[in-house]
């Protein structure tokens, strides 16, 4: 018998002595009927039921208290930030992205309590407000997709992310898959990992507009690979200088402008070496797109082919 | 309050009965505690329901469930960890008879050492060799490559070794 054979064995028969209690089922059927609601939903009017709101809102936003952190740390994402119109206090500072390390100027991304838009008359729902790359961009788009029998997908956040690589950045041999850290349910957030050749190549962030979906992509990021400049929802014109830092040495970044319909308008390449920061600039022509992404990316110098990193962050037209 | 509806409950049930005392066992191993391990795994469950509507796809939400399990043991390890500065006990077996106190002593001590090991070894080892995954399944569990499942195990199982060797 192999050392492993032995280790089977003996954490077998050790697990045979942890028996769960019985009323295991019991207790998880409660806590998802009591969890909804009162995370949720509140029925309007009333300032009790606004200032409770504003607190779960503060909870949510990473408040001392008893909630789980599974997220992970190296991964933040969107931030929940309460409506002003609800919190006296100021609303979070926006976390750095990934892929960006300066946050933008332009609205953080965030999600709001609103009463309007929702498909639920006569009850507040939480909707997300934040930068988007794809595939919506907004509450009202997100809200039209339902029903419309279009992206079917979009109501999970691993479709949404494999969709994200085939139709809009249109890489071949990158797969999405489970995300690298299970994201709070209530967050409205997600993470998934996107690997290539079997080695992780990035991690596309994704946000709920609603609990109930649909979601959209906010970011890539999540490799040593990132973009400094433009900023998150940056307002860029041509020719647009792109900076960001990665580590690898001798390494060539490439720069896609990618619109929101996935039209490649810019592409260029610049040069990067070990922890020198990269330069680029991206020039175009054209006119009439509403927002898009840059999208970094580098290729393994085996095949020159392979995706090694990716990085994107949504951007607008200046 | 909020009501299943037949086919969540019956998803949910499904889901239970099929995995979860393997979860609370994994959870043990992981946590070092046997109590903790049970409330883990049933806010793996909740998380799960909540988030994916992954109860529809059983092979989704057995991942999910995985992941979910090995993040907020994780988490239950950092708050334990944090708030009480000690190292997570072993797993208290129940009162053995005597005629085997000393195969339990041996057991025990590859237990103890299980999960003396650093974190991410101890997670590899238990989901490779208790939960019987794959690499490529116990990498997704852990948020990590396949490579770095390789490396936490092999290092895992040199620590063992000599006592699994020993205990021959």
């Amino acid at each position: 018998m192999t050392p492993e054979d032995r280790l089977r064995e003996i954490l077998h028969s050790h697990a045979e002595t942890v028996q769960p209690a019985g009323d295991g089922l019991q207790r998880i059927q409660e806590r998802i009927q009591q969890r909804r609601p009162s995370r949720w939903l509140v029925p309007a009017g009333g300032a009790l039921v606004t200032a409770a709101l504003a607190s779960v809102l503060v909870l949510l936003v990473g408040g001392p208290g008893p909630r789980e952190v599974v997220q992970d740390p190296a991964s933040p994402v969107p931030t929940l930030s309460p409506s002003p119109s609800l919190s006296a206090s100021p609303s979070p500072s926006p976390s750095a992205l990934p892929g960006t390390t300066s946050p933008s100027p332009s609205p953080s991304p965030s999600v709001s309590p609103s009463p309007s838009a929702s498909p639920r008359q006569g009850i507040l729902s939480v909707e997300y407000t934040g930068p988007a790359i794809w595939p919506f961009r907004s509450t009202q788009e997100a809200d039209a997709w339902r029903g419309s029998g279009t992206k079917p997908w979009a109501d999970d956040p691993i479709e949404t992310a494999r969709h994200f690589v085939s139709d809009y950045l249109k890489l071949s041999g990158v797969t999405a898959s489970i995300p690298s850290s299970f994201p709070a349910p209530a967050d409205q957030r997600a993470t998934v990992q996107l690997t290539a050749d079997g080695r992780s190549v990035g991690r596309v962030q994704l946000a709920a507009y609603r609990p109930e979906g649909p979601w959209t992509v906010v970011t890539v990021g999540g490799t040593d690979l990132t973009i400094t400049s433009p900023a998150t929802n940056a307002r860029i014109t041509s020719p647009q200088r792109v900076t960001g830092r990665v580590t690898g040495v001798d390494e060539s970044i490439r720069l896609d402008l990618i619109t929101f319909s996935g039209l490649v308008i810019g592409t260029s390449f610049a040069p990067a070496g070990s922890e020198v920061p990269w330069e680029g600039e991206l020039t175009w022509t054209a006119k009439g797109w509403t927002s898009g992404a840059i999208v970094g990316t580098t290729r393994s110098p085996r095949d020159g082919t392979t995706v090694t990193r990716i990085v994107a962050v949504p951007v607008l037209p200046g | 309050m909020a009501v299943l509806t037949d086919e969540q409950s019956s998803a949910l049930t499904a889901l239970y009965t099929s995995h979860y005392r393997q979860l609370v066992r994994t959870a043990a191993f992981l946590t070092g505690d046997r109590d903790a391990a049970e409330e883990v795994v049933q806010d793996a469950y909740v998380k799960v329901h909540g988030t994916w509507r992954g109860l529809r796809d059983p092979e989704k939400a057995e991942a999910y469930l995985r992941m979910a399990v090995v993040n907020l043991s994780r988490s239950r390890l950092r708050r334990r960890q944090v708030a009480a500065k000690h190292r997570p006990e072993p797993m208290r077996d129940v009162a053995s008879a005597e005629s085997y106190a000393l195969e339990h002593s041996r057991r025990d001590a590859v237990v103890r050492a299980l999960q003396q090991l650093p974190r991410r070894q101890r997670e590899a080892v238990t989901l490779r060799y208790y939960g019987d995954l794959t690499e490529a399944q116990t990498a997704q569990a852990m948020g990590c490559s396949v490579g770095a499942v390789k490396s936490h195990t092999s290092r895992g199982m040199a620590a063992l070794r000599p006592l699994l060797e020993g205990e021959r």
